[in-house]
Formats: structure tokens, C-alpha cells, sequence
């Protein structure tokens, strides 16, 4: 047992409370979130599933190209419901509620620490859209980036499939990250759209903080080394020094990867092609006729889907009932 | 003089009681928290050590009694102006749990022909044991009448620390009264007498 509480011992320990804090933190953020998030999502299956049945009634080939305008129309509203969500959750997370309840949403936004202008936000989002030429569109996508101080860290193209498939990662000022996310229904038809804010303000300022002592005590270390007196001293004092710059360095530039994923949000593209098959709108009596046609071939298709699925389940009834009968049977025969 | 920062009160504040920085960490604010971390992490850190008696163990402690003192936050119950009674009698708590499961494990882990323990010469360990308990005691003194009480009915006496603080709360806050109910009689009474003579 020893007497020796060193500043590292006490650094390690701060950071290993201050990290179980953080997502004790995140964890009630994410409850109050999930409470928030449910209740939009009830809301937006009803009104997609009243939509849906409302549209499926013309039948056939139109419903399926309405049913893309649809899914745009829940898609926006998906997205406006996470956006609302990720402020009740930053106003919770600030609120701390104990047992989790969104309704605390309502607290203190004063009781806030002071410094809540400048929290360190790592963003990360993804889209997905269709365009005729998913080629075309994800190289103006690239440029378009590029010429917004953005950067592209990757980008494919697949032309193996049915269909041109391509995809890219950008990286852009996370001010901008709403503005491009906009900016892409400028290029086809967006269909998916979602966004993650990772606030990391407490790991950053952990390691700000550890950083200035680390830089503190490596100061105090070459001082004593150039006062060291004996070869053993000298010996002790560089071994000290050179742990303490490892450490250092390591910080540092874990410090650097996290303020540029601050800096640069990280959004993940993905351009389909739209299927050009026939479902353009075929005017007139000759369209009627075919969606008329493609209406009943549907309900035929599915008629006979549900006459498969009851069949097992009638077998099995049968099955049992004729077991009871024959029990039935037996036992007055029997007596 | 720790080396860890926390974020500072403004330059004109003064430096916040822990019963303002308690309230603040109940509504979430981190760096509150770690302004009381950093005033109380060492006496807690010696308190656990002078129960388990293993530096590692003992840093363990340290933590849960933090994270514990956090999730909790609300439950805490200050008597005076300090939260390190809490704390304290907590790091005793999970100490004398940590220690037990220590035990169990280490007589799990060795046969009969093995030296138990390993322990450094007694007399050394008694000095160190002396010089833990010193600084435990420095941080005790540290706080006031009503908070030490609290400590040592938890550690002498074997109460818990709620029912210790609910009674010592109850009768301070009375005595409190009391004596401001007094002050301001006398007070009274002198201003009266000031005008008569």
C-alpha cells in the first residue's frame, strides 16, 4: 500500500468518471429522445397509413408512382420530426431528467452551463435519392461540395447491376450541412434523409484540459532537468519527460482527428436510378385499360398469396379437428 | 494544487459552497460535478485506501463513489455546507464491499501452500497505514460541526447516512431557527431599550 497520489492517477480516474457521466448523460437524452421519437412515429405511420389506403383505392400503375410522392411527403416530415427531436433532447439533456420523462423538456434552459454557445458537435448524416443518371448527379454532387470548401472522401460508381448505382462520402462545414442536404432535391428525388449530432463538448474539453497539464507538468520536468544535480536524477527526470511527451503527442492528436470531425460533418450519399419501365403515365382510354388490367392481375396475385398462406393453417385445423372427432368416436363406440 | 482544470467561476465570483454546485449537478451541469470532483477526489481516494488497503482497489472505489455520487444526485442530502460526509461515508461503504469481495477472491485464488497476501513489513505498513489516516482526518477537520457529526455518527456510530442526516438536518435547521429567532428578539429587545433610556 502506498502513499503516492500523482497527478496521473488522478487525471486517469477524472477521465474515467467523466466518460461514464457522458453517457449517463447521453443515456437520458436518448430516453427523453425515444419518448419523443415514438410519438412522432405513431403520428407518422398513421397519417403515411391513412395516405397509403386512401391512394391504394385508385388501384393499379398509378398508385405506385404517387406511392414514391407519398414516401417523400413522410420522408420530410420523419426529418422535421428528428429535427424537433434532437432539440427536445438537447433541452432535456440540459434539464436532466431524472426519470427520463420528455416532459422535463419544459426546465431550466438558465441552469445551463454558461459556455453552451461553443459545444463541439460531431455531425454525421446520410441521403438517398433517385435521378436518371446517378453518374451525372454524384459528379455535380462532388463538385458542388468542392466548390463549398467541402471535401469528398469517397465515391463509387456501379454499373454492374440493373442499373447505375453510385455513392459518396463528403465532408462539409457542419454549418452547411442543412444546406446541402437541401440543395440535393435540386438533383432527383429524395427519399431518405437523416442526421446525428454526437456532442462530444465533454470529451473535448477532458482532453483540452489533459493536454495543458500534461504541457504543465513536461515544463516543470525540463526545469528540473536542467537543475538536476545527480546522473540518477538526470536519468529519472528523462525517463519522466519522455512518458509524459508519448502522452502528450497521443492526446494531441487524438484531440486533432476529433476537431476536425467537428469541423467537417461526414455525409453519406447514395444515387439510384429511377426505374424507367413503364410506369410513366400512359394516357387516355389505352391507360385505363392497362391500369384497369394491372389492377386485376394485382388482386388476383394477391387473392391467390392469402388462399397460400390460410392453406397450412387450414391443414392444421383440419388435423386437429379430425383428431377430436375421432376421439369422439372412439369413446362411444367404447361405451 | 491540482493540475486538472475545471471550469472557473467568473473572475469577480467567489468560489461556490458545494451546496450551489450540488443543485447545479442534479440539473446536469458537468462542470459543476467536476468543480466538487476535484475539491473532494483525494479525501475520498484516502478513505477508500484505508479501507481496502490496495492502491488499485482503492482507485476503483474512488470512481463508483463519483459516478454513484452523480446518478444519485438528487438523493444526496447536505447537512451543513458540505457534501464530502456523503462522500465520505459512500467511499467507506463501497470500500468495505470492494474489500470483502477482495478477500473472498484472493482465499478463492490460493492454495494451502501459498503466502497469504504478501504483505510488506508490518512495521512499514503500519506507518503508511498512520499517514493515510492522517490525511483522511485533515480533510474530517476541514469541516464544520454539524457536517463532522454526521461522519463520525455514520463511521463511529453505524448509522446510515440518510437517517444520520435526516435527524442532524431536522435539529440543525431547528436549532438554526432558534437561534435566529433569539437573534432577532434581542434585537428587538435592545432597539426597545436603546429608546427608553
Amino acid at each position: 500500500m502506498t502513499t503516492q497520489l500523482d497527478e496521473d492517477r488522478l487525471s486517469r480516474m477524472r477521465s474515467t468518471v467523466m466518460a461514464a457521466v457522458e453517457t449517463d448523460t447521453r443515456r437520458r437524452g436518448r430516453r427523453a429522445r425515444t419518448v419523443v421519437g415514438v410519438g412522432a412515429a405513431v403520428a407518422v405511420l398513421a397519417g403515411v397509413g391513412g395516405v397509403g389506403t386512401a391512394l391504394t383505392t385508385q388501384g393499379g400503375v398509378v398508385s405506385a408512382s404517387s406511392g414514391d410522392d407519398s414516401g417523400l411527403d413522410a420522408s420530410s416530415v420523419e426529418s422535421t420530426a428528428g429535427g424537433s427531436e434532437d432539440s427536445a433532447s438537447r433541452l432535456s439533456a440540459a434539464a436532466d431528467s431524472a426519470g427520463g420523462d420528455a416532459d422535463s423538456a419544459g426546465g431550466d434552459a438558465k441552469a445551463v452551463a454558461p459556455e453552451d454557445a461553443d459545444r463541439e458537435v460531431i455531425v454525421t448524416g446520410s441521403a438517398s435519392l433517385t435521378a436518371k443518371d446517378p453518374a451525372a448527379v454524384s459528379a455535380r454532387i462532388a463538385s458542388w461540395v468542392e466548390a463549398r470548401q467541402g471535401r469528398v472522401d469517397a465515391r463509387t460508381t456501379d454499373d454492374s447491376g440493373d442499373g447505375v448505382y453510385a455513392s459518396l462520402t463528403v465532408r462539409v462545414p457542419s454549418a452547411q450541412v442543412t444546406a446541402t442536404l437541401d440543395h440535393l432535391e435540386s438533383y432527383g428525388d429524395v427519399s431518405n434523409v437523416s442526421v446525428a449530432n454526437d456532442d462530444v463538448t465533454g470529451v473535448a474539453r477532458d482532453l483540452d484540459a489533459r493536454i495543458k497539464a500534461l504541457r504543465i507538468s513536461i515544463d516543470r520536468l525540463e526545469k528540473i532537468l536542467a537543475d538536476a544535480g545527480s546522473s540518477a536524477e538526470v536519468v529519472r527526470a528523462e525517463d519522466a519527460l519522455t512518458g509524459r511527451q508519448e502522452q502528450l503527442e497521443q492526446l494531441q492528436s487524438q484531440r486533432t482527428r476529433m476537431s476536425e470531425q467537428v469541423s467537417l460533418a461526414t455525409l453519406t450519399i447514395d444515387v439510384s436510378q429511377t426505374a424507367s419501365t413503364g410506369s410513366v403515365d400512359p394516357g387516355g382510354f389505352r391507360g385505363g385499360l392497362v391500369n384497369g388490367w394491372n389492377a386485376l392481375v394485382d388482386v388476383v396475385n394477391r387473392a391467390v398469396e392469402g388462399l397460400g398462406v390460410a392453406l397450412p393453417w387450414a391443414g392444421v385445423l383440419l388435423a386437429i379437428y379430425a383428431v377430436y372427432r375421432g376421439s369422439r368416436v372412439l369413446a362411444r363406440r367404447r361405451s | 494544487m491540482s493540475l486538472t482544470t475545471t471550469v472557473e467561476a467568473g473572475p469577480d465570483e467567489p468560489v461556490p459552497d458545494d451546496r450551489a454546485l450540488l443543485q447545479r449537478t442534479r440539473l446536469g451541469d458537468r462542470a459543476a460535478f467536476g468543480t466538487l470532483y476535484d475539491r473532494h477526489v483525494r479525501a475520498v481516494y484516502w478513505q477508500a485506501l484505508s479501507v481496502v488497503g490496495d492502491a488499485v482497489a482503492a482507485e476503483d472505489v474512488t470512481q463508483d463513489v463519483f459516478i454513484t455520487f452523480w446518478e444519485r444526485a438528487r438523493a444526496v442530502r447536505v447537512v451543513d455546507t458540505s457534501v464530502l460526509p456523503w462522500l465520505l461515508v459512500t467511499a467507506r461503504f463501497h470500500g468495505l464491499n470492494a474489500g470483502r469481495r477482495l478477500q473472498r477472491d484472493r482465499l478463492r485464488s490460493t492454495t494451502l501452500d501459498d503466502d497469504l497476501g504478501g504483505h510488506a513489513d508490518p512495521v512499514d505498513e503500519a506507518v503508511l497505514r498512520g499517514e493515510v489516516q492522517a490525511e483522511i482526518d485533515k480533510a474530517v477537520a476541514t469541516l464544520s460541526g454539524p457536517d463532522r457529526r454526521v461522519y463520525e455518527l455514520c463511521v463511529d456510530g453505524d448509522h446510515s447516512y440518510e437517517s444520520a442526516a435526516r435527524e442532524l438536518g431536522v435539529s440543525h435547521a431547528s436549532v438554526r431557527n432558534r437561534l435566529s429567532r433569539v437573534r432577532s428578539r434581542l434585537r428587538a429587545d435592545l432597539h426597545a431599550l436603546r429608546e427608553t433610556s
